[in-house]
């Protein structure tokens, strides 16, 4: 009963702002419902068979999952890195932690007008390229570079986090662990993958989990800086869904295609966690 | 950007007037809704201040939102039930009236009314035959040019109507003007305040008498992707791909710091440039034209929710934003009148460079289709001009963008 | 390990200074253009940027006049959506340090039936995006009489089970002797909670206050539709406001985001200490 009291001030909030308004959208997929309408048409599973015809969702879902995939890959491994250059006993450590870690705790609207303005043609990013004597990139005016700009921004701005996570994992790892290996004789590299990479397991896990659940979701800066384009190459999943709800009112098909992501999320989750199950110690 | 009345003192002329009248009469209050900017804000503030004056029972309780996110803003609180009294509404008010969220305003406007306001501001806020909103204004666009360019390179600068370039002659100057160091451009020919946006590409596609949609705004094919508009785009596109005169990337204030050498702009970017760049020199030039002229017209009007307690007070505030105060409106925002008594009255508008866009908006004026689905079809002309700009073949991009726009057609002809 | 000459050593030492400089550099830059642009007037902002060079940086012709304007808006002054922001997330992160702390506890410690299977429905509705529940959410706020008020913008917000989720893996690791010496002392659950477990947990405590600070902060879809009006509109949605139908006032825009930078980015810098030591524990140990 004590449980009941600690816990129910959460579990309304839970229910009452999260479970309840799923329900809502999951029972309004189920109807052709229009922002502008009070009638509402149930349709059953048309909805859902609409997203799977339709290219544009097909789009928005290869898009979704390049940009997840090159995300997270480049984001894990410069987290990795950044955290094992700062491992190297360096004076000054709290600055470095703290310049990589500003942009974590800058909104996502402040650095999406700011670097919608670095990318421009007539931006910093050209700048820095042109003194360099390099000629100057479309970047987000291009159907090749626009997605992986996008991807290059989120690094910058989230990777302090990650690295944040590394380097506590790499702290926790006992120091004589190196120095027997060392006695024994083995490489640097030998100890680096066969005592850090391992032991880091828990911290990949998080790193990879998290990351991909919010690299699926990206909204804000397709919204501010791209509006999906060039030739939908931008075009994410989330980013569409809110167009079809809130720029073509049709809350019933944004709905069904909302139900999909969450699918497609929920099973990348099970199948990292799976892949990277593990308890290692030494 | 001037200090306004601080808002301190119209609220406190607005609670003084309350409680004034309080006591003796019911007080209504209206919600009145508009697209953000502090200029306009500022100047519709003084509007309705005024009007305020002259209806001291009436209470209006003004709010403004950014206009990327306006629509949907009036569609969630239409959809909530809570919609606001009165609002600027544009060329989407088709889709708001297919659902029933307007009022009809046909018995409220006079003939004398009606007469008064000039054709081209009574197309978007039409529906069905039937009006939905009353213009407040009008817009359109023009060429501005950077004259100690033009000065410098000898270039004549057109200042009438018959003397507008017509596509071949403008490329030539613009290919003239545009300037290059090795991979960098320093100056771009050609430059577009509303960039890839369908307000500056549709006429372009009128000018080689293409039309977006078939006459009944059913369908897409056969017009969206017909000869003529596959020729307009292609001239579109050689301008980025193969003229290389304007630049993929808007240039922010290209224009104003040389680095463009003819814009085309808005009627109300003048007020910009005068205010924020008082020491520029350009001048106002007629917008090129193929087999004719066209240029898009079209503006904020005035709608009533239908659900409004008030239908008459909130009439009467659209009154006189419109109607009453059109001509204060006018001068301070710096957008064109639309009404015929202003026109005649008033002898600016037909001297340089106001007569430019005022013959434009009487002779070469085309709308924006007023679909129910304007949305989609933004989105559409959006992404295809991204497309062409970056060099996809014309032809299969248009009949794409045809086959998903008479699908959305399909669906939202509701 | 094989020695290394003193040279090989600071050269090694140097290297890394080098690449650290260097990555810095490129994370501070986007910061420092930022604040140099919004200190200058918005023609010269592009003006300098190529070629690149100390102009870029610094400005010209120092003024002022953007933060002046910004602060003189009106109807409303930024000040007005600076107050906001933070009342909101003030009031955010103090209940939600309140209420997850609570149901945190319940999972960490206390036996129920059902408890991982509560604890697997909360965590579930973590993965749904905001945009899934916009609609029905703010139908359910007009229900409630809640549309342009604060309470729409603080109260959905207080329940968090990715703030459960940490504290609990948090408490998970207080050693439970020191809670049982409590409890023989006499004291109830709740005595435990408060005089063992949260003076033990301050750096989590600290490190999910400024979480949810910050997520408060950069939220811009939510307030946009709940609380539109002027008097209530918070940071992010006034930047957003910059962009207007003729031309963007960059130097507005750049000023607010320096704005909105600061309060976040100096509670940062204060409270490092806590941030760093509670989240990487707590994500860790998961």
């Amino acid at each position: 009963m004590t449980a009941a009291g600690f816990l129910l001030p959460a579990a309304v909030g839970i229910c009452l702002f999260s479970i309840l308004p799923i329900a809502q959208a999951l029972r309004i997929s189920f109807f052709d419902y229009s922002l502008l309408s009070p009638q509402q048409t149930a349709t059953g599973l048309e909805n859902y068979e609409r997203a799977w015809a339709d290219p544009v969702f097909q789009i928005a879902l290869r898009n979704t999952l390049l940009y997840t995939g090159l995300l997270v890959c480049v984001q894990t491994g410069a987290a990795l890195a950044l955290a094992l250059l700062l491992k190297q006993r360096v004076a000054g450590l709290a600055f470095f932690r703290s310049a990589f870690f500003v942009p974590v705790v800058t909104s996502l609207v402040v650095v999406s007008t700011v670097w919608k303005l670095m990318y421009n043609s007539q931006g910093f990013l050209n700048g820095l390229l042109s003194t360099l004597g390099l000629s100057p990139q479309p970047f987000l005016a291009s159907t090749t570079q626009a997605l992986p700009s996008l991807v290059v921004m989120s690094v910058w701005k989230d990777v302090g986090f990650y690295m944040l996570i590394f380097l506590a994992g790499l702290q926790a790892i006992s120091v004589e662990l190196y120095e027997s290996a060392a006695i024994d004789g083995t490489t640097r590299w030998q100890s680096f993958t066969r005592i850090t990479l391992p032991l880091l397991r828990r911290a990949a896990v998080f790193v990879v989990v998290v990351g991909t659940i919010s690299a699926f979701k990206i909204f804000t800066p397709v919204y501010l800086m791209t509006d999906g384009g060039p030739a939908d190459s931008t075009m994410v999943l989330v980013f569409y869904i809110f167009r079809t709800a809130f720029r073509y009112f049709e809350m019933g098909y944004a709905s069904a295609m909302s139900f999909i992501l969450l699918a497609i999320v929920l099973v990348l989750t099970l199948v990292q966690f799976r892949l990277l199950r593990t308890t290692v110690e030494y | 950007m001037t200090l306004r009345p601080p808002s301190g003192v119209l609220a406190a002329l607005i609670f003084f007037l309350a409680l004034q009248t309080a006591s003796a009469q019911q007080k209504i209050t209206l919600r009145f809704w508009m697209s953000a900017d502090p200029a306009l804000e500022a100047a519709m503030d003084a509007l309705l201040q005024e009007y305020a004056k002259a209806n001291p029972t009436i209470a209006v309780q003004r709010d403004a939102f950014p206009f990327n996110e306006y629509h949907q803003k009036l569609a969630t609180a239409f959809a909530a039930g809570e919609p606001p009294d009165a609002f600027w509404m544009d060329v989407r008010t088709a889709a708001f009236a297919a659902q029933g969220s307007l009022l009809v305003l046909e018995r409220y406007l006079t003939p004398q009314n009606k007469e008064d306001i000039i054709a081209s501001g009574l197309i978007e806020p039409v529906w069905k035959g039937r009006l939905y909103g009353v213009p407040m204004h009008e817009l359109t666009e023009g060429l501005f040019v950077n004259r100690t360019m033009f000065e410098e390179a000898g270039i004549k600068i057109p200042q009438r109507l018959n003397e507008a370039w017509t596509w071949d002659q403008f490329v030539e100057i613009a290919k003239q003007l545009t300037k290059r160091t090795g991979d960098r451009t320093d100056v771009w020919g050609f430059g577009v305040l509303r960039h890839l946006s369908d307000w500056s590409i549709l006429p372009i596609l009128e000018q080689n008498n293409a039309t977006p949609l078939s006459p009944d705004l059913k369908k897409a094919t056969g017009y969206f992707n017909s000869t003529a508009a596959v020729e307009a785009w292609r001239w579109y596109q050689d301008l980025f791909v193969k003229h290389k005169v304007i630049s993929v990337d808007p240039i922010p204030e290209g224009f104003p710091a040389g680095k463009i050498a003819i814009f085309q702009a808005p009627s109300t970017y003048r007020a910009v440039l005068d205010k924020r760049y008082p020491d520029f020199k350009y001048a106002v030039v007629p917008m090129f034209k193929a087999k004719r002229c066209a240029v898009t017209a079209g503006g904020w009007n005035v709608s009533i929710a239908t659900r409004t307690k008030n239908p008459d007070a909130a009439w009467s505030l659209v009154d006189s934003l419109t109607r009453v105060q059109h001509a204060a409106w006018v001068r301070t925002s710096g957008y064109l009148p639309v009404r015929k008594s202003l026109l005649q009255r008033e002898p600016t508008y037909r001297q340089y460079p106001w007569n430019i866009f005022t013959e434009q908006l009487q002779q070469c004026a085309v709308h924006r289709p007023p679909t129910a689905a304007y949305n989609f079809l933004f989105d559409t002309v959006l992404a295809v001009a991204k497309d062409v700009a970056v060099g996809r073949d014309v032809q299969k991009v248009l009949d794409d963008a045809a086959v998903r726009l008479d699908g959305a057609l399909a669906r939202g002809g509701r | 390990m094989p020695t290394r000459s003193r040279l090989q050593r600071t050269a090694t030492k140097s290297t890394l200074y080098l690449m650290l400089g260097g990555l810095t550099l490129a994370w501070v830059t986007p910061y420092v253009w930022m604040l140099a642009s919004s200190l200058r007037p918005q023609a010269e902002i592009f003006q300098y940027v190529t070629p690149l060079s100390w102009k870029t940086f610094v400005p010209q012709s120092f003024t002022l006049a953007s933060y002046r304007e910004l602060f003189a808006l009106v109807p409303f002054p930024f000040s007005r959506y600076v107050f906001n922001s933070i009342f909101v997330a003030l009031s955010v992160t103090t209940l939600s340090l309140i209420v997850n702390a609570l149901a945190a506890y319940a999972f960490a410690r206390l036996e129920f039936p059902g408890r991982s299977v509560l604890f697997a429905v909360f965590l579930s509705t973590m993965i749904v995006p905001f945009e899934v529940l916009a609609i029905p959410l703010y139908l359910q706020i007009r229900s409630f009489g809640w549309v342009n008020t604060y309470q729409a913008l603080i109260i959905p917000w207080i329940a968090n089970p990715l703030g459960i989720f940490l504290l609990r893996q948090f408490f998970q690791e207080i050693p439970r002797e020191l809670e049982e010496a409590a409890r023989i002392d006499g004291c109830s659950y709740v005595g435990a909670f408060r005089h063992v477990v949260i003076p033990n947990s301050i750096p989590a405590l600290v490190a999910f206050a400024l979480i949810r600070f910050q997520a408060s902060w950069d939220a811009f879809l939510w307030p946009l539709i709940a609380a539109p009006s002027a008097e209530k509109r918070v940071i992010q949605v006034a930047i957003a406001s910059f962009v207007t139908e003729v031309q963007t006032r960059w130097d507005l825009t750049f000023a607010a985001s320096v704005v909105a930078t600061l309060p976040v980015a100096a509670a940062f810098l204060v409270l490092q200490r806590y941030y760093v030591q509670g989240v990487v524990m707590s994500g860790l140990k998961g």
